[in-house]
């Protein structure tokens, strides 16, 4: 037998195995899966011009609308809309996976936390990401597609959280830290919900 | 500080492989519920180890075998961690899970009775389409090691084979 012959047939043992159809859905969703695990979100931001102006560093204290509870995130950022001026949105950083809150690796989330300029990230890419996993979503129960709208100031916001905290997951990994033993919580204050 | 690959380019290159790492799962894991999984576990590995994934898109791909690999060698998967994502994976793979040629089964044993690492070349060469060199990547050898192997896999094949080969 010659040698592009027995090639062949080597080549024609392989297992016949048939991807599915919509495996880019399957992928998207188990990815979705992992990579949303750490992006908890205690509120959803309120609609508004996102013209992010940040206000305070670590430390800064801020009250809820509420009044009741003292509201002090790592970072604080107004997101004004017409009917809540005083609109403000806070990122703080929490420990997952019974980290201590103490460790490094919540203190180097934090400082990374810290060093972003919220006023000239680019969330360009991830709104573009948002908005192709948006169209091909699936119902999680049902797996049945579920394509989500969101109008433009939504999706700013999003892509904003999600933005920052995958510039501090990956920060993270590039020091050698565990990325998750850390979360990222959104939380907003003076904007009406 | 080395360039670390943000979400949005690491999901692409997922996307551009996606198929491939599920064919070269699947080969090795007959089962649809393990394929299923270790495809899961290795999304999640990348994921983690993202920090070390390349930039480039060929040397990504390469890399993206490579946790496949060590995801299906390592593997202690458990059913408490398949989610209901992996499940839906899961349930299509069965539907479309056909049965295995016996005309071929008998190179597949042949292949699977070489050492260990020249069986994975043989499969990653001939199963996959990967050229020499991407296979001694995925394997963690040298390209000329792989060759030699390679060349020494083939023969022994040739001699294991000699009923079917002269038909």
């Amino acid at each position: 037998m010659i040698q592009s012959d027995f090639d062949q047939r080597l080549r024609e043992s392989a297992p016949e195995v048939e991807v599915p159809k919509d495996l880019s859905l399957h992928t998207a969703s188990i990815l979705a899966d992992t990579q949303t695990r750490h992006r908890r979100r205690r509120f959803a931001w309120i609609g508004g011009a996102l013209a992010v102006l940040l206000i305070g560093g670590g430390g800064t204290a801020a009250t809820a609308a509420t009044g009741i509870a003292p509201w002090a995130p790592d970072v604080q950022v107004q997101a004004p809309s017409a009917a809540h001026p005083q609109c403000n949105a806070g990122f703080e950083v929490s420990a997952d996976n019974g980290t201590a809150p103490s460790a490094p690796v919540i203190r180097a989330a934090r400082t990374i936390l810290k060093s972003i300029d919220l006023k000239t990230l680019d969330t360009a890419p991830m709104q573009a990401y948002i908005v192709q996993q948006n169209a091909t979503a699936t119902n999680g129960t049902t797996g049945q597609s579920s394509p989500v709208h969101l109008d433009a100031d939504d999706l700013k916001q999003q892509a904003l959280e999600m933005t920052v905290n995958d510039i501090i997951q990956t920060r993270l990994s590039a020091r050698g830290y565990d990325p998750t033993q850390v979360g990222l919580e959104a939380t907003i204050a003076g904007c009406g919900k | 500080m080395s360039r670390v690959i943000s979400t949005v380019d690491f999901n692409a290159r997922v996307r551009e492989n996606q198929d491939d790492l599920l064919r070269y799962l699947h080969r090795r894991l007959p089962n649809p519920a393990d394929a299923a999984d270790t495809y899961g576990e290795t999304l999640l590995t990348a994921w983690r180890l993202r920090s070390k994934m390349p930039v480039s898109k060929e040397e990504a791909r390469m890399w993206l075998f490579t946790v496949a690999r060590n995801v299906t060698l390592n593997s202690r998967r458990s059913l408490a961690r398949r989610s209901a994502a992996v499940q839906r994976l899961t349930d299509e793979l069965k539907i479309l899970s056909g049965p295995i040629h016996s005309e071929t089964s008998e190179i597949q044993e042949a292949i699977a009775s070489l050492p260990q690492e020249d069986a994975e070349l043989v499969r990653l060469v001939y199963w996959e389409g990967m050229a020499s060199h991407e296979a001694a990547r995925v394997i963690g050898i040298m390209p000329s090691t792989a060759r030699s192997r390679l060349s020494r896999a083939r023969q022994i094949l040739r001699e294991s084979l000699t009923t079917i080969f002269t038909l």
